[in-house]
Formats: C-alpha cells, structure tokens, sequence
C-alpha cells in the first residue's frame, strides 16, 4: 500500500496545495478504470488553481486513460473527481464547463471551418464569447477561415487550445499538447500557458513524454507506470529524495553485491556505474557518505529519474544492468 | 433542462446565413437557399413513386403494401437521421461521438432525434392516409383492418429503425446501417400475411 503524499507547493504566489478540502482546481481521489487488458489504479493527486501538474509515463501507463476520464469522456470504475469543487459524478455538465481541453480524437467538424467550429461547439459553454474566440484564434496564429480537415496536427493542438482558451477554463487537460508543435511555436505555446495559468489561476494537467517541457513549466508530478500511480510530488521534493550516484564500475558492483538499501536502479558499464539513489530508504551510512562526497553525486533530472522509476520498478534494490556506456 | 433543449436543437439545426432580397430566384440560384438541397429533391421525387405505388396499390392482399410502408419509412429515417453522423476522410463517424467531449447531456442529444423521427413518421402517415383517402375518393373502399395495419406497420417500423440507428451511433459502428431493415420487413410480411 502506497502513502498519499501530500503536496505542497514553495511558490509564494500560489495556493498552498496541501490543504486536503479546497474547492477550486482539480482534486482526484481513488480514481480507478478496468479494460480486459488494462488496469489503472489509485489515482489521487490535487492541483491547486494557478498549477500545473506534469503527468509522466511510458506508452500505455495509463496517462491519456486518466485525462479522458477528467474529461468526462470516459466512464470510470471508481473514485471522485471534482472540478473547481463541482463533482463530475453528480454535476457533469456543469463540471465538463469549465474544462478546456487538447485531446486526440475526432471531436471537431473536420468539414468545418475553424470559426464554425468554435460557434458550433461553444454554444455549450456559458463562458464562450466570439470576442474571445477570435482573440485566441489570432494569438495562435489560425486563420478562422481554415477548413480543419486540411490542418497539420500541430494546428489542430493550437486550434483546441485557441478553442479551449476561448470559454475561459478553471481546468486544462492536456494530453501530450506539445508533440506536434515546431519547436518555435512549442516555446511560445509554453510561455502563454504559464502566463494564463497565473493570470487566469487554471488548474492545468499536462500529460508528456517531453521531460523538458514539465522541467521548465511543472509544479508538480504524478509517475504513472502500468497503471499504477509510482509517484506525486513537487519536482523540487523529487530532487531532494533522489540523486544520481556515479563511480568505477568496481564501486558499482560492490554495491550491487552489497544490495545497498535506497537504490532504485544501478547501470553498469565497462567504464563506470551510474545509481540513483532514494535518500529516505538509504541507510544513515550510506547517506552519510553520499553527502560527505565519499561518492560522486549529482542532481537527478526528469528523464533519468523517470527511467530509474520505471525501470526499477520502485522497489529498492533493483537493478538495471547494461554494457552501454552511461 | 430547457436551455440544454434549446442548445441541443440549435447545434443540430444551425441557423443559416439568410440574407434576405425580394429576388427570391436570385437567393435561390446564388445562395442555394430555399431550394431544399438535393435531400428536399430526393424527398420530393420518392414520394411521388410512393404515392403513386400507395394510390394504384392491392389492399385486398395488404402483405406488400405493408412492406413497402415498412421498407420506406425505414429509408426516409435514415435519410433523415443521417444527417446527425459525418463521413471525415475515411472514417464515418456519428456526432454523437464528438458531443461525448462536451457538456452535453447525453441522454437529451439522444433524446433530441425523436424530433426528426415523429416528423418522418408524421410525414410518412401523411402520405399513406391521403392515398388511402384518394382511394375512397374513386370508390375503391378499403378494409379499416389493413388501415390500421398500415398505420402500426409505419409507426412501428419507424421506431424500430429510429432505436437500431441510436444504438449504431452510441456504439459507434454505423456501417451496419442497412441490416435493421432486413427482419423489420420479414416481420412485417409475416404479421400482415398473418392478419
């Protein structure tokens, strides 16, 4: 059985997300959904207005699974969601309002024009204005007049979000947004969002494979693996509790053999070994040496410390062994 | 309740750019409004056959007449239910799929195509009643039974193609259109030859 960890936030302009019982942004408890070959399990984490969660997993971990299910497209098998404290269960069609989206899937007119499209499907959201529409159409650079059958992907991931900007959301889903995007709109895309999202105080999910993108632009992360939940917390916290560990490759098969606790996964190689180490499961020794600089450690980014959790599997002791250089 | 009615009929019937002029041909020929589109034509032409095929009809052996009634009740229903479904590239998809995305109450949207349907039926009632009422005009009396046969074999065919065609949207699979059709006509032979 896993803790819940609580989340909590060091940025000075935004709500302490560790308060168990807020009502704005998004709180997910217990969530659950079963396929004949797929189980996602134990969800819980909460954003509060004005974060962004960064969701991290391999293909299929269950990432687009669960912002479907946020969405309310989905049906789920258990648990509570509540959107800006309006539970999705109960008030669905009040909930969905004040979600904006970036999806894959057939949901627009592709016959249509853009403009069409948003007059079309904006009826349904009360917060809709074309003054907006317009406004957000032209900040991403779309042409109303565009059919959106004859779009790139990365126009229609600009459209949804021209689209989802333009009914004024409490909650971003966003599943994979930056994929498709060249890299020049990619980093403007980035810089609006986070504008928005502190201006507007939106709750934002942002699902990834990208690590840079939530390195530059995530308060939090939720490690999804298989369906299961490995991991929530601030990226700060992430990089206090775990640390990469590097030295000879003999060092490295000492520790391996010695089946030090708190490490999550070891790489060695002809010329060195690379570990990343979970400090609150090292024993006091060894955490004493990692921090007297017995070893040659460094600070973990995203993408190792995703592949050391998927890899190892969360449980101390695992390793990964390889011929590659690391 | 009523706003969501309201926004479900709006967004299935979007209010066309009329402009209006005094030169009604002039509308019709540039702006393509008010000729009733190729659906209006389709529909005019296939109820002149029919009506024609219900007024010169054998309603002493009613078993084919009620198959035809049945038959095109069916096809009107899916001309006019089709129009809530949108071929995009090779995928045939059914709108119901997209609104699954947005505060849509599901059941109302799927609730909002009874509209179309009892205008179908309505529409279909319409022009079996004025042939019949035609045929008694000449003298040709025709049994109240196969009047009601009749009736129930419109109503009902409608309303059994009108549920497979909403279970063929939710479910996504609309290719298998053409296969309600089949047994709801076997049925109906076999009641009216019964009767």
């Amino acid at each position: 059985m896993r803790k819940k960890v609580i989340i909590e936030t060091e940025h000075s302009n935004r709500k302490d997300a560790g308060q168990e019982s807020f009502t704005e942004g998004l709180k997910v408890e217990n969530l659950s959904k079963k396929y004949r070959n797929f189980q996602l399990g134990q969800v819980n984490f909460a954003i509060p207005p004005g974060n962004i969660l960064g969701l991290l997993g391999q293909n299929g971990s269950g990432k687009t699974t669960t912002i479907k299910i946020l969405a309310g497209h989905t049906k789920k098998n258990q648990g509570r969601i509540w959107i800006n404290g309006v539970s999705l269960e109960k008030h669905p069609i009040q909930a969905k309002a004040q979600i904006g989206f970036m999806l894959e899937g057939p949901m627009f007119f592709e016959n249509k024009s853009l403009w069409e499209n948003g007059k079309a499907f904006g009826r349904f959201y009360p917060n809709f204005t074309e003054k907006n529409w317009r406004k957000w159409l032209s900040v991403c650079k779309l042409q109303p007049s565009s059919w959106l059958g004859l779009l790139s992907q990365g126009e229609r991931m600009k459209f949804q979000f021209a689209f989802a900007m333009a009914h004024c959301p409490k909650v971003l889903l966003l599943d994979e947004p930056t994929g498709n995007l060249d890299p020049v709109f990619r980093r403007e895309f980035l810089d609006i969002l986070q504008e928005v999202v502190e201006e507007e105080q939106i709750s934002v999910v942002f699902s990834t494979h990208l690590t840079s993108d939530l390195e530059r632009i995530a308060d939090q992360i939720v490690l999804l693996d298989q369906g299961r939940m490995l991991y929530a917390d601030t990226i700060e916290h992430m990089q206090e509790r775990y640390c990469l560990v590097k030295g000879g490759p003999k060092e490295g098969r000492d520790l391996k053999e010695r089946g030090e606790p708190g490490i999550v996964g070891i790489q060695i190689s002809q010329v060195g070994y690379e570990a990343m180490v979970d400090l609150n499961q090292s024993s006091d020794d060894f955490r004493n040496k990692i921090q007297q600089t017995d070893y040659e450690y460094e600070t973990i980014d995203l993408s190792k410390w995703m592949y050391y959790m998927t890899k190892g599997g969360n449980n101390c002791g695992s390793y990964v062994e390889t011929n590659q250089a690391v | 309740m009523d706003h969501m009615w309201k926004q479900i009929r709006q967004f299935d019937n979007p209010p066309k750019n009329y402009t209006f002029s005094f030169l009604v041909r002039m509308n019709q020929r540039i702006g393509q409004v008010g000729t009733g589109g190729k659906y209006g034509m389709f529909l005019f032409l296939s109820y002149s056959i029919y009506f024609m095929i219900a007024v010169l009809a054998d309603y002493q052996e009613p078993a084919a007449m009620a198959d035809a009634a049945a038959a095109v009740t069916m096809c009107y229903m899916f001309f006019s239910l089709v129009r809530f479904t949108r071929r995009e590239g090779e995928e045939w998809r059914s709108v119901y799929q997209k609104i699954m995305y947005f505060p849509v109450d599901r059941r109302m949207y799927l609730l909002a195509k009874l509209v179309p349907a009892v205008k179908v039926i309505g529409l279909q009632l319409a022009m079996q009643w004025l042939a019949l009422g035609y045929r008694v005009m000449m003298h040709q009396e025709i049994a109240g039974k196969t009047v009601w046969v009749l009736t129930l074999v419109i109503i009902g065919s409608g309303l059994w193609y009108f549920l497979t065609f909403l279970v063929m949207m939710v479910w996504g699979n609309l290719y298998l259109f053409p296969l309600p059709i089949l047994p709801a006509v076997c049925l109906v032979h076999a009641a009216a030859s019964y009767l």
